[in-house]
């Protein structure tokens, strides 16, 4: 093998990943090949640096190979953890409670009524069923005060929830026909949320 | 017997809380480093941190694959970077370039010289991050602070192995100009 073919797998070969064959190519290459050598020497180095690099940021100890499964983790890791699940569970479980409140189209399992959505997973359908149920809260406070605001700035509100609302449309469109693919289900996601903040903003500011 | 990821996964995604702790306590380094790489600001790290942890509470119950978790995760670590890494940069206009050596902390050391070098040397890595393109920076990111492997590299962006070999060998290269300076 020439020194082109074994540079890029010289990483790979520091921490084990190559194939046993792979691995003795680069193994018989780097008993006679100076560079190549000094080129691992050059990548062993560099990983260190990128831990220090981390380290000094306060991103304790990146570990130098794969990780491992830990014991006791640090007090403080252990709040950002709970503290974003509670929030998740929190914002839906207030959501949904004040939504069924006020809305007498959903059924025993906590579905809205939209038989597209049947094939997409469960979880991520309570999801959207608590966000819109948010969005419907907020755009029903922001309706009954709307009078009340500058025509211009209305005007200027509802251009842009149309644009937040158009964005939820297509994603969910596009839910309905990749009803598994992670990356749609994220960009819906991160669609209600902006349209969510919006209307957060308006009804505040009411 | 230890247990296994994928008996932890499905704890966690039948409700187990210490469960779901365990799990996520396991990938809170790997994944904070890959996001401080994306985005060379601690604060901002920690913050798409909570939202990759949020996604990932309410998705979790639909992954399939329990042996996927850790690029399930990454997965979605790296879509909050995409999203709110761009949307906030271009809100805030505030990509500081030098910002990964201005949140350095560096131990004390004796040698005041040696730990100028050691800043210098951050600040070229943080800005070496910054300048990469997208891909590049997201596979050395995901390798180097983020601990993976190329595999797994290759689930996490659905690229061939081939491809994710080519993305970080490129990437070190451009690093290693920044970095050359003050390694030798």
């Amino acid at each position: 093998m020439r020194c082109q073919e074994i540079v890029p797998e010289l990483d790979a070969y520091l921490t084990g990943e190559l194939d046993s064959v792979m691995s003795a190519g680069v193994e018989r290459h780097i008993e006679g090949c100076a560079a190549c050598r000094a080129e691992m020497d050059l990548i062993r180095r560099e990983n260190a640096i990128y831990r220090e690099y981390a380290s000094a940021a306060g991103i304790p100890g990146v570990a130098s190979n794969r990780l491992q499964s830990s014991g006791r983790m640090p007090k403080s890791s252990i709040h950002t953890w709970r503290w974003a699940a509670a929030a998740a569970i929190l914002v839906a479980a207030v959501l949904s409670w004040r939504f069924y409140a006020t809305r007498d189209d959903v059924d025993a399992t906590g579905n809205v009524g939209n038989g597209a959505m049947s094939a997409i997973p469960v979880p991520v359908r309570q999801a959207v069923s608590s966000y819109e149920k948010a969005v419907f809260l907020l755009q029903s406070a922001y309706q009954g005060k709307k009078k009340n605001l500058d025509p211009g700035l209305v005007r200027e509100l509802d251009r842009n929830l149309r644009v937040a609302e158009a964005a939820v449309a297509e994603c969910k469109l596009a839910l309905e026909k990749h009803p598994d693919n992670p990356q749609v289900i994220d960009f819906l996601l991160l669609d209600y949320e902006k349209q969510l903040g919006i209307l957060k903003q308006i009804t505040e500011a009411l | 017997m230890a247990e296994s990821e994928a008996d932890t996964v499905r704890q966690a995604k039948q409700g187990d809380q210490p469960a779901f702790d365990r799990l996520f306590h396991r990938y809170r380094r790997p994944v904070m480093g890959f996001l401080y790489g994306m985005t060379g600001r601690r604060d901002f790290a920690e913050d798409l941190l909570q939202e990759t942890v949020s996604r990932a509470f309410l998705l979790l119950p639909s992954l399939r694959e329990e042996s996927k978790f850790s690029a399930w995760l990454f997965g979605i670590a790296r879509n909050v970077a995409r999203e709110k890494g761009r949307s906030r940069l271009r809100d805030c206009n505030q990509l500081d370039l030098d910002g990964p050596v201005a949140e350095a902390v560096i131990d004390p050391k004796p040698d005041p010289e040696a730990d100028a070098i050691k800043r210098q040397l951050y600040r070229a890595i943080g800005k070496g991050f910054s300048l990469l393109d997208e891909d590049r920076r997201t596979a050395l990111a995901l390798r180097v602070l983020g601990e993976k492997q190329y595999q797994e590299i290759a689930e996490i962006t659905g690229w061939s192995l081939a491809r994710v070999k080519v993305e970080i060998h490129r990437a070190r290269a451009e690093m290693r100009k920044r970095m050359e300076p003050y390694i030798k």
